[in-house]
């Protein structure tokens, strides 16, 4: 019903899945104002890149609509409902949302099989389905034949896409990734944007994306940028200081 | 893949501390194990002594246990023997005794009338039980036997003076399987404490019936103030050797256990602290703290389990072996103690649960964004 709500572009286009409603969040008693009065609206199915010099605030931001984080002031909305009223972030987190982090985090001790198991912990699979569907995502980021590798024994570029088979773990509806190829080479990053656009395309997955590269942002439908904590739809002027 | 495969992965990662943390447990488990073993069977070997041959009073004088300085007469027996519902009484002199040169310090020489029933008892391996004229003779243990390797006929030193072995005997009880025999009167003469007994043990009739032990003990007493019928178990409970030994070895357990918590916690700690990243990660996927505290908990939980395997083994094994060296093989009965094997689990237990939870809950609720920028 949702999605031919969508479609017809009723009344559920209207409920964004995240709205970011005059947040700020600040850091050493208000020393850095990491964000600013930060309002942002992601619809269904959005790719939205993120840009902007380092320490303007993007990791918070981001940290903030996964629920890693809370904010100081203002109040995030998914699907409607403010973050700061839900009871169980644990469980929102692991039902709704993917992390893809720019040095993976995977756990060392596990195989590539057993690190993408490890958010269904938290879903109604049991064990067997736990690792039938950990091999089909594997299939899905092309690296099935790697299964039994634990992360040490694997490239960078591979790490990653078994970072991304975990984020999609328990069917999340919205993927936030944290320069996702910033430790990649172009050529397995070019593979891990691939994929994102495979997932986006295909999956109707909402994707907010943090990036430093240009030719990233382009395959996102949208860009906005942060600088010293604020927010703007518009990059900023050539040779000009942001903010 | 299950939790109990995570927290396995985890103690593999560094098998070296995994096994020292075993090892540690292991050993504070093993102490626990083997003196609540060894006091246990100590106090059970000497009950026994008692218990196999129906005792139900034992007789002393009061104001100390096991008194060998300060005695009864030999009067007293017979006015024991007045008594209704008396059905047997055997009166005993106890001393103990050194053979220095064969390493023997707590030698218990007991004597015994020649008509004592304890006489008829035991089990006479070689030569011949004492008999009323026997004159500086007298009857080994078993164990005493073998140790002093002496056979009927020869000749051993007591007391400064030589006695003639005339038999070798064994006992059911381990005591009296290291313990040498000698008629009342001869031992009375060497201790130079004539008409002089350490104390009556009593039977009643009908056996173990605890109105005419009370009844009959009340009436021992009314017949000397100085005198202290006790009931069997009590007495052997009460000695004071039993105590110092139970409390010796609750207090060295104890201090195992402190020693095998702090090891175990100083592991914990420091694998957790480690992996405050790890938690982060998991914590970003949706784990709750709860969950991350139930994963290391499992993961002390197997090195307790681990501990508690290894230490039981050894803690069992001890005792048996010291009934094989010859100084601890009179005192100790290598019998499996269970108080012992449970003190030993709930230790490594307690010790689970004490190293894991503590430094688990501290860094599952570190918030998920703070843990991630951790190194
Ligand atoms: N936990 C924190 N404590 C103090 N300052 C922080 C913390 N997290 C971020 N900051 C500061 O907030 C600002 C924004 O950081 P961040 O969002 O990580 O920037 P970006 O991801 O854009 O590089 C930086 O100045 C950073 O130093
Ligand atoms: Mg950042």
């Amino acid at each position: 019903m949702n999605e031919l709500e969508i479609s017809l572009g009723s009344k559920a286009e209207e409920t964004p899945l995240i709205h970011v409603d005059h947040v700020s969040r600040h850091y050493d008693d208000g020393a850095v104002k990491a964000l600013d009065d930060v309002s942002l609206t992601v619809r269904r199915g959005d790719y939205l890149a993120i840009m902007g010099p380092s320490g303007s605030g993007k990791s918070t931001l981001l940290n903030l609509l996964g629920a890693l984080d809370r904010p100081d002031t203002g109040e995030i909305f998914f699907n409607g409902h403010g973050l700061s009223r839900c009871h169980d972030l644990d469980h929102f987190r692991a039902m709704t949302l993917g992390f893809v982090f720019q040095s993976f985090y995977l756990l060392p001790t596990l195989t590539a099989l057993e690190n993408v198991q490890i958010p269904m912990f938290e879903g109604p699979r049991g064990v067997r389905q736990r690792v039938e569907h950990a091999r089909g995502l594997l299939e899905l980021v092309g690296m099935s034949h790697r299964s039994q590798s634990l992360p040490m024994k694997l490239s960078v570029g591979e790490r990653q896409r078994v970072a991304i088979a975990r984020a999609l773990a328990n069917d999340p509806q919205l993927l936030l990734a944290d320069e996702p190829t910033g430790n990649l080479d172009s050529k397995s990053g070019a593979l891990v944007l691939d994929l994102f656009d495979c997932l986006h395309r295909e999956r109707g997955v909402t994707i907010v994306l943090i990036t430093h590269g240009a030719e990233v942002a382009a395959r996102a439908g949208r860009t906005v940028w942060i600088c010293d904590g604020h927010l703007s739809e518009s990059p900023p002027a050539r040779g000009q200081s942001c903010g | 893949m299950r939790l109990t495969q995570v927290a396995a992965r985890n103690l593999l990662r560094r098998p070296a501390r995994t096994i020292l943390t075993v090892v540690g447990i292991g050993i504070a488990v093993a102490v626990v194990v083997a003196l609540v073993g060894v006091a246990e069977s100590l106090e059970s070997s000497f009950l026994k002594l008692y218990v196999d041959q129906s005792v139900d009073l034992v007789v002393q004088r009061r104001g100390g246990t096991m008194q060998l300085s300060k005695g009864l007469t030999d009067k007293l027996g017979d006015q024991i023997r007045a008594i209704p519902g008396v059905r047997g009484v055997i009166g005993g002199l106890m001393d103990m005794v050194a053979f220095e040169e064969h390493g023997l310090f707590m030698v218990i020489v007991n004597g015994w009338e020649p008509d004592c029933p304890v006489l008829d008892r035991v089990k006479i391996l070689e030569g011949r039980r004492l008999q009323a004229d026997d004159r500086r003779h007298v009857m080994l243990g078993r164990v005493l036997a073998a140790q002093l390797n002496k056979h009927p006929g020869d000749k051993i030193e007591l007391y400064a003076q030589s006695f003639e072995v005339i038999g070798v005997f064994e006992s059911f009880s381990i005591y009296e399987n290291g313990a040498a025999f000698l008629l009342m009167d001869e031992l009375q003469r060497q201790m130079d404490r004539p008409g002089q007994l350490t104390g009556y043990v009593i039977q009643v009739e009908p056996h173990g019936e605890q109105r005419t032990i009370d009844r009959v003990g009340h009436d021992i007493e009314a017949l000397d103030p100085e005198v202290a019928a006790t009931p069997c178990f009590d007495f052997v409970h009460s000695l004071k050797q039993m105590k110092v030994t139970r409390t010796m070895a609750w207090v060295v357990s104890a201090i195992a256990a402190l020693l095998g918590a702090c090891g175990m916690l100083n592991t914990m700690a420091m694998s957790v602290f480690e992996r405050r990243r790890e938690f982060g990660i998991l914590r970003a996927v949706g784990w709750r703290p709860r969950r991350i505290v139930q994963l290391v908990l499992l993961e002390s939980l197997c090195l307790a389990a681990a501990g508690a395997c290894l230490g039981i083994s050894v803690g069992l094994t001890v005792p048996v072996l010291l009934t094989y060296w010859p100084p601890t093989a009179v005192l100790v009965q290598g019998d499996l103690s269970f108080s012992g094997v449970l003190a030993g689990i709930a230790l490594a237990l307690i010790t689970a649960v004490v190293g894991a939870v503590y430094p688990a809950y501290s860094c599952a609720t570190i918030p998920p964004v703070e843990a991630l920028r951790s190194a």
